[in-house]
């Protein structure tokens, strides 16, 4: 079963006077469960994808499928609503809210579902953190953390509600090689124990070769898609 | 709303300096309300107290002629039979005491001055039941029965050159036009602190003021005082009822003392300091925006993060708005706080301004030289329901402005 | 020969006599009145009658006058005014009142008060011509028909800043030389009082108008009629007549 389907998508962005095509008629489909990486040069589109997987914005043509259903059209305040349930977002930045500490960042994404009570929103909060390894961290704000620690934090506070897809913005471009490879042994593993789909972006060799299927874009087009084969 | 509750909180100590002085600006017009309105709230009460014990009575029984001239005030306009009338009366319940006035122009002549004053013929028996002179009198002493004392107010007194003791001859028209004129002696100096009662009146006994009026046995006003002011309007209209169908005299009228010009005044007062106070809080509430604004553009990035976890518009909204009222609310705590106690404070040992007062040439009639602020909850409760209004208004637009930001957009926005 | 204020300046500035001139100077218009006034001594007896809207207060009062400084006046009715006499000397008016048994002496801003409930004041009554033209400017405005008489407007302005008629505007008769109207403004230009002149009596040398209505714009619907039923001119006053024994004599 597929579960987001890009239908010749294309994404014009309008700078003054002049249009600009960011993608120019892109189509795949991806299955759940998989863990797959767009890839391609600075500027070839790739954060677009995402942000039109992730409901955060709109194509100018084409079409959007997420779990076969068309979001194409939602409304602004519907996409919310997607999101809120179905994706959870990897930023490259880490994006942590720096006022709240690494339970109440990861728990901020069950606060707004609305459907835990607060005894069972900490008990799943501190279980997936002490599988991410930061059980010894709960009550740290992002910047007593390091980069690696904090991107710990964000890959839980995307997985915390269980969403059907979980985009991640080049995940590993603020960290160093070591501590990169770490993150994406992570998020593979949790895409190997709960079958969450992992779509993430990255213009970096080693990274690519985490992925199980690679996306190769260039400028607005898919130059290859193909399946990675490990052992 | 709950769930913004504790990120709302840390938000606003994000910048603590900038919170603080935001407050402080909200907790200024609280202060600035508090202050004002216990201050006029002080000042009317007083005004009516006094207005009550000099002019008013809580009903007064007077000729509308009389009433309609007042300010020139017609002496041949009397109340005649003014025993008759209050037998009349004295069955309705509810009245505390009656008592007659006379009120007069006259000259007062000392032996090197002459000065206008008003004269005002009681009976002290009475009068002392609704309007106290004793409490005033500075030397000398009330009346003691022999006809020719006369309490004279000290600016008056002093205006004349006389002591106690001291003769003085009153010369005034009578009811007939006719000049006439009566020596009286100096018994008792009062200071009310009201500073144009201070510098005019003159207490005499009704007696002498019907001898020099030429109009025995009647007076210009019968003064009712009740045992509860509240009940004023209802006693009126039953004298007006009696008054009507005993037939005793057509040209007279009771008039309760909420009908006075000068409490209709007070609520222009009110508008007054109203308009001066929202001047205050449009200060406030501009601050408010301000900071509302900075916030919203300091943490667009931020404000990107959380719409792609999926917050509603409406969510944003809410957050800031609780951001706004935390703020609010500290302020109207601070202000609150500090207002209340200052209106307190100057209740209990009252607002002088007798040299300042003593210093304008115009004299307010019976606005007291030392004013006692009155504090009530209520009004901490209007200023404090007012503050956080003008804070969540002013929030509005910061609030609207995040919520619409594009999640793309904000996300683009590089971090602070 | 003295120029006499009579009893009221309000008199004093509509008497004139003399000649008619064509051409005169507003100088010399005024002068006319007060070089003509040659009366040392006089005695009237006079009635007032004060109305109020629908009241009439009628009182009777005889005067002595001697020159411009003296005069001295002795309430005869009503009872309540009886024995009520005024002793004008100079700029200070005395007034006895036999009900207190007391004299009082007026003056300063206290003579602007109403003179026994009338619509003149003290001050109307204690002001001289020769004050009057010691503390205004004239000047000739023009002329007019007024009561079917040819006359000459004239309009004095105060020297002095703050005098009650800041500005008095006076008609005057060209034929007999008699201001028969007056109008009394204050400085903003509020018309407080008017005098008018309504009879004129011709006596052996002279015009004198023996009867006078002031209207104090200030109360309302009130006039005072002065009515001269009798006078006497350069007549012999009795010793102590203006001293402040006679004014106490029961
Ligand atoms: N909001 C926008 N307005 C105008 N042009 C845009 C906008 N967003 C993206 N683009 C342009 O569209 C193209 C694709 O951008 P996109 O961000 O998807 O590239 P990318 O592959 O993610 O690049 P990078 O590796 O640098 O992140 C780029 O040329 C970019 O300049
Ligand atoms: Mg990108």
């Amino acid at each position: 079963m597929s579960i987001a389907k890009l239908e010749n998508v294309h994404k014009v962005y309008h700078i003054g006077k002049v249009d600009f095509p960011a993608l120019r008629g892109i189509s795949f489909s991806i299955e759940e469960g998989e863990f797959l990486s767009i890839a391609g040069p600075s500027g070839s589109g790739k954060t677009t994808i995402l942000n039109l997987l992730g409901c955060l914005d709109k194509p100018s043509k084409g079409k959007i499928f997420l779990d076969e259903k068309d979001i194409t059209a939602l409304p602004t305040a519907k996409l919310a609503d997607v999101r809120r349930k179905n994706i959870g977002f990897v930023f490259q930045t880490f994006n942590l809210i720096p006022v709240l500490t690494a339970m109440e960042n990861v728990e901020f994404p069950l606060i707004l579902e609305g459907q835990h009570e607060a005894k069972e929103r900490q008990r799943v909060t501190e279980d997936i953190l002490t599988e991410v390894g930061l059980k010894d961290f709960l009550h740290r704000r992002p910047n007593e953390m390091s980069g690696g620690q904090q991107q710990r934090v964000a890959v839980a506070r995307a997985l915390v509600k269980k969403p059907k897809l979980v985009l991640a913005d080049e995940p590993t471009a603020n960290l160093d090689s070591v501590t990169g490879e770490e993150i994406l042994q992570l998020m593979l593993e949790l895409n190997q124990k709960t079958s969450t789909t992992f779509i993430f972006s990255t213009h970096d060799k080693m990274v690519m070769d985490f992925a199980r299927r690679l996306i190769k874009l260039r400028d607005g087009k898919i130059e290859s898609d193909q399946k990675v084969n490990k052992k | 709303m709950k769930k913004f509750i504790k990120l709302a909180w840390r938000n606003i100590w994000r910048n603590w300096r900038r919170t603080i002085l935001t407050s402080l600006a909200v907790a200024f017009g609280m202060i600035s309300i508090i202050f004002t309105y216990s201050y006029i709230e002080g000042v009317s009460e007083s005004i009516y107290r006094t207005l009550i014990e000099t002019e008013l009575g809580h009903v007064k029984i007077v000729s509308r002629e009389f009433l309609r001239l007042e300010r020139v005030m017609p002496r041949e306009q009397l109340v005649y039979n003014a025993q008759s009338i209050e037998d009349g009366i004295s069955s309705l319940p509810g009245i505390s005491t009656m008592t007659e006035r006379i009120k007069f122009r006259l000259i007062l002549s000392s032996e090197d001055e002459n000065e206008p004053a008003l004269g005002i013929g009681i009976n002290p028996e009475q009068e002392k039941n609704l309007f106290d002179l004793r409490k005033y009198l500075i030397q000398g002493s009330y009346f003691q029965e022999s006809p020719a004392e006369i309490l004279i107010g000290d600016g008056l007194a002093k205006k004349l050159g006389v002591g106690l003791g001291d003769e003085l001859l009153a010369v005034t028209s009578d009811i007939n036009y006719s000049t006439y004129a009566l020596t009286f002696t100096v018994t008792g100096i009062f200071k009310s602190g009201f500073t144009f009662m201070d510098k005019n009146f003159i207490y005499l006994s009704i007696e002498k003021a019907q001898e020099m009026l030429d109009c025995d046995g009647a007076a210009h006003e019968i003064l009712l005082l009740l045992d509860d002011a509240g009940t004023a309007a209802d006693i009126s209209s039953e004298i007006l009822t009696f008054l009507k169908e005993s037939g005793l005299d057509d040209t007279l009228t009771a008039v309760p003392w909420q009908d006075n010009f000068f409490l209709t005044y007070m609520p222009l007062a009110s508008v007054v300091m109203g308009s001066i106070l929202l001047i205050i809080m449009l200060i406030a509430a501009l601050v408010i925006l301000n900071t509302m604004l900075m916030a919203v553009v300091e943490r667009t990035h931020e404000i990107g993060v959380i719409k792609s976890m999926g917050m509603r518009n409406g969510g944003i909204v809410a957050l800031i708005l609780v951001e706004a009222t935390y703020i609010g609310l500290l302020g109207v705590f601070i202000g609150g706080l500090i207002g209340s106690g200052l209106s307190i404070l100057a209740q209990n040992t009252g607002l002088n301004f007798t040299r300042m007062m003593e210093k304008m040439e115009f004299e307010i009639a019976f606005f007291s030289p030392i004013i006692y602020p009155k504090f009530t909850f209520g009004i901490l409760l209007g200023a404090a329901v007012f503050c956080l209004t003008t804070t969540l208004f002013a929030a509005i637009y910061p609030a609207r402005k995040a919520s619409r930001m594009e999640p793309v957009e904000a996300l683009r926005t590089s971090m602070k | 020969m003295n120029k006499v204020a009579l009893f009221l300046l309000v008199i004093s500035i509509t008497l004139t006599c003399g000649k008619a001139g064509e051409d005169l100077t507003a100088e010399e218009i005024l002068a006319m009145r007060d070089k003509n006034m040659v009366f040392d001594t006089a005695y009237s007896e006079i009635d007032m009658i004060i109305t109020i809207g629908k009241r009439v207060v009628e009182k009777k009062l005889t005067s002595y006058t001697e020159g411009t400084e003296k005069s001295f006046i002795e309430f005869l009715s009503p009872a309540r005014d009886r024995g009520t006499k005024m002793l004008k000397t100079g700029k200070v008016l005395k007034i006895y009142f036999p009900s207190a048994e007391r004299v009082m002496r007026l003056s300063g801003h206290m003579l602007r008060q109403s003179m026994m409930g009338s619509d003149f004041s003290y001050e109307d009554l204690t002001e001289t011509a020769e004050e009057l033209r010691k503390e205004y400017n004239v000047k000739l405005l023009g002329e007019e028909v007024f009561a079917a008489a040819q006359c000459y407007v004239l309009e004095l302005e105060s020297k002095i800043e703050n005098k009650t008629y800041f500005f008095i505007k006076i008609w005057v008769d060209k034929e007999r030389y008699i201001g028969s109207k007056v109008e009394f403004y204050a400085k903003s230009g509020k018309l407080l009082k008017v005098l008018a002149v309504e009879d004129i009596k011709s006596f052996k040398n002279r015009y004198y108008p023996t009867k006078v209505t002031m209207e104090d714009k200030l109360r309302k619907n009130s006039k005072t009629e002065m009515i001269i039923k009798r006078i006497e001119f350069d007549i012999l006053i009795p010793q102590g007549t203006f001293t402040e024994r006679n004014l106490m004599r029961k």
